[in-house]
C-alpha cells in the first residue's frame, strides 16, 4: 500500500484495521477513519528508524559504535560531539 | 497538556503535508508544544498562521553531485541545502557528509537551526546542508574533488549576503578549504561565504574554544540568578571533545574544580580538578584519535569507571557535553539525589525529556543546549562581522562578544522563562525568545 500518502497513516485504528486492503492504491476515503493522537503518531513514527547492522543516525558509521557508553540504545543520534571515523 | 488539541490539529496538518519526514515531524513538535500555547494567549500572534510559516522551509536546494573517486569510477551521491528561514539574515547553518543525511533529517536540523541562531541575537537566518556522502575511507584528493562537486552545484544559491554555510560533522577545516577554494574559482570573489575557515584567510580565533566557553559564561550566571558563584563549585563534564575541552578550560579558569570527563569507554573521576598539563593533555587525546578516556587514567593515576557515566558522583553541577540523549531519567534522579544545583547543556539535546521534567520539577536550574551552547553558532557570527568588515578581531575582542551574546541570551531566557514563583524555566524562555524574534520578524515583513 502506498503507505505514506494514505490517511490510514493518521488513524488511530491502523494497527488493527480489518479493511486496508493491500493493493497499492492510498487510501483517501474511509467512513472508519479517526484520528489518532499525534503525540502518540510521532513517537511510534521515530522508532520505525532505518537501522544499518542495528545502529541508526551518527551511530551508522561512527568508529565508538560498538563500545559507546555514551548514547542511550533506544534514541536515534544527530548530534555527538564524540563522533569519530 | 493545556491546548493539546491545537497542537496536535496543528501537527495533523505537518504529517499530512510533508509525508514520511517523521524525524522532522518530531522537532516541530517539541517546539509546537511550547510555542502554540503561547501564540494562543498572545493575539498578536493569532490568525496569521505563523507556525505554518515557520515549518515550511523557504527554499529547499536538492541536487546531483557527480565525482570521479581514485580508481576512475563515477559515483554519484545527493546534495541537498534546505533555506530555512530567512527573516533575522541570511540563512546560516552547517553543512554535513554523513551516510545518514536524508531531507528529513537535514529539515529536521534546519528547523532547530533558525531558532537556534535567533537566540543568539544576531541577524542570522537558519539553515542546513550536506550530503549522503561518506568521507570514511576516502583519500583527501576524493575528498578535494568531492567538495568540488558539490560547491559546483549549490555555489548559485549561496552568498556573504544570501546563505552562509559551515562545518557540521564530516565537514572540517579541511573540507571548508576545499569548499571555500571552489567558491572562489567560481565566482573571482574573496567573502565570508563560508564560515569555519582557516586563521590565516579569514577564519575566527576563539572559535574551537566557543562553544564550550560559552556553556560557562552562561551558567555563571544561572548560578548569579540565586547568589551563587562558580568559585570552588565542583563540576561533572561529559565527553573530552571540543566542547568538554572549553567547558573544562574556562570553568577552571574562573575558579571551579572540574572533576570528571568522560568517553564512550567510560569516565575519569579526579577529585584534585583537571587543570593545567591535564586539560593539555585532554587535546592529546583527541590527535592521538584513540577514543578511549582510560588513557587519562593511565597517564594521571585517577580512578577510571569503565561503561558508566559521569553523573553518579557527588558534584554541584553538570555539564553534558558530549551526545543527544545521554542523559537519562536515571541519570536525572542520581543528580537531583546528589543534590546538584545546575545542569548546563553544552552538547545538542543531551538529556531527554523525562530528565528534563525531572529537573524542572525539582526546581533545578536546568538550561538547554540552544540556549547555553550557542557560543559555537555566535562566534561563527562574530566571523562574518569580522569578514565583512576586512578587519579580524584579537582574542581578547572575540570573547568580549561572546560573553556579551551569551548574557543576553540569559536575559532573554529570564524574560520569557520566569514565572510567578521565581523559577526560570530556561527551556520555555529560550524556546519562546527565539520564536517571538522570528514571529516579529516575519510580522513586520508582511506575508513571508
Amino acid at each position: 500500500m502506498n503507505y505514506n500518502n494514505s490517511i490510514c497513516s493518521s488513524c488511530r485504528h491502523e494497527a488493527s484495521c480489518t479493511f486496508i486492503n493491500h493493493s497499492n492504491e492510498p487510501i483517501l476515503m474511509c467512513e472508519e477513519f479517526e484520528l489518532e493522537s499525534v503525540a502518540k503518531k510521532i513517537i511510534a513514527e521515530t522508532r520505525v528508524m532505518e537501522h544499518v547492522n542495528g545502529y541508526t543516525g551518527l551511530c551508522i558509521n561512527c568508529e565508538n559504535r560498538e563500545f559507546c557508553k555514551l548514547r542511550s540504545a533506544e534514541s536515534v543520534i544527530w548530534h555527538c560531539e564524540e563522533y569519530a571515523v | 497538556m493545556k491546548y493539546q488539541k491545537e497542537v496536535d490539529s496543528f501537527m495533523y496538518d505537518v504529517i499530512q503535508h510533508n509525508p514520511g519526514e517523521s524525524i522532522f515531524h518530531q522537532a516541530v513538535y517539541e517546539v509546537a508544544e511550547t510555542i502554540i500555547p503561547f501564540i494562543i494567549e498572545n493575539p498578536k500572534y493569532q490568525g496569521k498562521k505563523i507556525m505554518e510559516r515557520i515549518a515550511e522551509p523557504e527554499r529547499v536546494i536538492l541536487f546531483k553531485i557527480g565525482w570521479k573517486d581514485d580508481k576512475g569510477e563515477v559515483q554519484v551521491n545527493r546534495g541537498f541545502r534546505i533555506e530555512m528561514n530567512s527573516c533575522l539574515g541570511p540563512y546560516k547553518g552547517g553543512l554535513r557528509f554523513h551516510s545518514s543525511v536524508t531531507l528529513d533529517s537535514l529539515k529536521f536540523l534546519a528547523f532547530e537551526q533558525v531558532f537556534k541562531n535567533s537566540l543568539t541575537t544576531l541577524s542570522l537566518g537558519g539553515g542546513k546542508g550536506g550530503s549522503d556522502f561518506s568521507p570514511i575511507g576516502k583519500t583527501d584528493d576524493e575528498i578535494m574533488r568531492f567538495c568540488y562537486a558539490f560547491m559546483s552545484e549549490i555555489y548559485k544559491y549561496i552568498g556573504a549576503d544570501t546563505d552562509i554555510p559551515a562545518g557540521d560533522i564530516g565537514v572540517g577545516g579541511r573540507e571548508i578549504g576545499y569548499l571555500f577554494g571552489q567558491y572562489k574559482k567560481l565566482t573571482n570573489q574573496f567573502t565570508g561565504v563560508l564560515t569555519g575557515k582557516g586563521l590565516e584567510w579569514g577564519g575566527s580565533l576563539l572559535r574551537p574554544e566557543a562553544t564550550g566557553f560559552g556553556v560557562v559564561y552562561f551558567m555563571k550566571q544561572m548560578l548569579e540568578t540565586r547568589g551563587l558563584s562558580l568559585k570552588g563549585k565542583r563540576v561533572a563534564v561529559s565527553g573530552f571533545g571540543n566542547v568538554s575541552w572549553g567547558a573544562v578550560t574556562k570553568a577552571t579558569e574562573m575558579g571551579a574544580k572540574v572533576i570528571t570527563i568522560s568517553g564512550p569507554d567510560g569516565y575519569i573521576y579526579d577529585p584534585d580538578g583537571i587543570s593545567g598539563e591535564k586539560i593539555d593533555y585532554m587535546l592529546e587525546m583527541r590527535f592521538k584519535n584513540t577514543d578511549k578516556v582510560k588513557d587519562f587514567a593511565d597517564k594521571y593515576g585517577v580512578e577510571y569507571i569503565p561503561n558508566k557515566k559521569p553523573w553518579e558522583v557527588e558534584a554541584d553541577i553538570a555539564l553534558p557535553c558530549a551526545i543527544q540523549n545521554e542523559l537519562l531519567k536515571d541519570d536525572a534522579e542520581d543528580i537531583i539525589r546528589n543534590n546538584y544545583i545546575c545542569v548546563a547543556e553544552g552538547a545538542n539535546m543531551p538529556c531527554t525529556s523525562e530528565a528534563v521534567h525531572l529537573f524542572q520539577k525539582a526546581k533545578l536550574l536546568y538550561s538547554p543546549g540552544k540556549a547555553s551552547n550557542a557560543g559555537g553558532v555566535a562566534v561563527s557570527g562574530i566571523e562574518m562581522v569580522q569578514n565583512a568588515s576586512h578587519y579580524p578581531y584579537k582574542k581578547e575582542e572575540v570573547d568580549e562578544r561572546l560573553k556579551g551574546i551569551m548574557s543576553t541570551i540569559h536575559s532573554n531566557c529570564i524574560k520569557y522563562g520566569k514565572d510567578d514563583t521565581g523559577y526560570i524555566d530556561y527551556l520555555k524562555g529560550a524556546n519562546i525568545a527565539g520564536f517571538v524574534k522570528v514571529a516579529d520578524a516575519m510580522l513586520d515583513q508582511g506575508i513571508v
